[in-house]
């Protein structure tokens, strides 16, 4: 699975999200941030609505 | 008690914090602008090593800057912290000694038939080593350390890196070529360094890196092409010293800004052959344009 987040713009964006998720069962989380574009690039194994509903708890937009 | 952490540019810093502390079981916090204050029942070293196991700095007292003599102290007493500091000071030494003795042999191999050498470039050879091992040595050395930087510091980077090579190629083409080609050389080499290391900070970094190299290049080739009717080689001396001084002033920044209590930055590893090899290149080229490169002006007929 793949979401690209908006909003991102530095490393504590990446943990926040990485915990929000990793700690709610979604397994594999990985994110690659585009610092200078503010977006990241989740990529992760399990529910898809989840993750989005854990994202956007966190004040993230998806794209 | 209050734990300094003066990394918490944004929100995202300090939910991520927040729920550091909470899971550590601290219950009364606040944030502030420069660090947050724990409740008196909190162990506050133990904050400061979970904030750091994040990837923050912290401490129980302020971040506070070294003055010029005790980082001068700090600098001879830790050859561990500076060792970055400590090897590319040795590479530049060995590449600037070695560069000499490379104009040496090209001066026997392939200019001793061009007339009046000696007299026209030997001063110059010298400058153009000099000037360099200077230049990459704080190119380099802004390199060797990937971290975040501010875009204050960014647009310094750039400025200063395009300016001082600008003004150090240009016065040296200039006083050699002419206004011509000292302004246009030196303006590129040095818009191109401007972007290459003010691009570090995005596009302000690399628009000052940009100006500083057209005002830097253009002004370096007037300097030489004016002054090399007057007493240039006296003034010389003093405007080398000047421009090294600002180019050890620019490492000086980067480490006060960047690295010191960084514990984020991450160091990457800087080998000889590849400064010496950039520096060779760069001083060939250097050398080829002065020596067969059009020459126009004052020192066309000179």
């Amino acid at each position: 699975m793949e979401l690209i987040v908006k909003g991102m713009h530095c490393k504590s964006c990446v943990m926040l999200i990485t915990d929000a998720l990793e700690e709610n069962g979604i397994k594999k989380v990985k994110i690659s941030l585009d610092e200078k574009k503010q977006i990241g690039k989740v990529s992760f194994e399990g529910d898809k609505e989840k993750a989005i509903k854990l994202i956007e708890a966190e004040g993230y937009h998806l794209i | 008690m209050k734990v300094y952490c003066p990394d918490l540019e944004c929100d995202s810093c300090v939910k991520v914090l927040t729920k550091t502390l909470v899971n550590a079981n601290f219950r009364d916090f606040k944030f502030e602008k420069d660090g947050v204050i724990l409740d008196q029942e909190g162990d506050p070293n133990h904050a400061v090593k979970i904030i750091q196991e994040k990837g923050y700095r912290a401490a129980l007292s302020p971040f506070e800057r070294k003055s010029f003599s005790e980082r001068l102290r700090d600098f001879k007493e830790n050859k561990k912290k500076y060792e970055v500091e400590y090897k590319l000071l040795k590479f530049t030494l060995i590449t600037f000694v070695l560069l000499s003795m490379f104009e040496v042999i090209a001066y026997y191999a392939f200019f001793k038939s061009v007339p009046e050498f000696l007299s026209k470039y030997s001063w110059w050879l010298l400058y153009s080593a000099l000037s360099v091992v200077g230049i990459a040595a704080a190119v380099v050395h802004v390199r060797s350390y990937r971290a975040e930087v501010t875009h204050m510091v960014g647009m310094m980077i750039g400025m200063t890196v395009g300016m001082q090579t600008g003004l150090l190629v240009g016065v040296i083409l200039g006083a050699t070529n002419g206004f011509f080609i000292g302004a246009l050389v030196g303006m590129l080499v040095a818009v191109i360094l401007g972007i290459v290391n003010g691009k570090c900070c995005g596009i302000m970094g690399v628009l000052e890196g940009m100006m500083a190299g057209v005002m830097g290049g253009t002004m370096g080739g007037m300097i030489g092409a004016m002054m090399v009717v007057d007493n240039i080689l006296i003034f010389m001396p003093f405007f080398m010293v000047i421009n090294l001084i600002i180019l050890l002033g620019l490492s000086y920044m980067l480490f006060e800004e960047v690295v010191e209590h960084n514990v984020k930055m991450q160091k990457v590893p800087i080998e000889f052959f590849t400064f010496f090899s950039y520096c060779l290149i760069a001083l060939t080229l250097l050398i080829i344009i002065m020596v067969y490169g059009p020459k126009s002006g004052i020192a066309g007929v000179i």
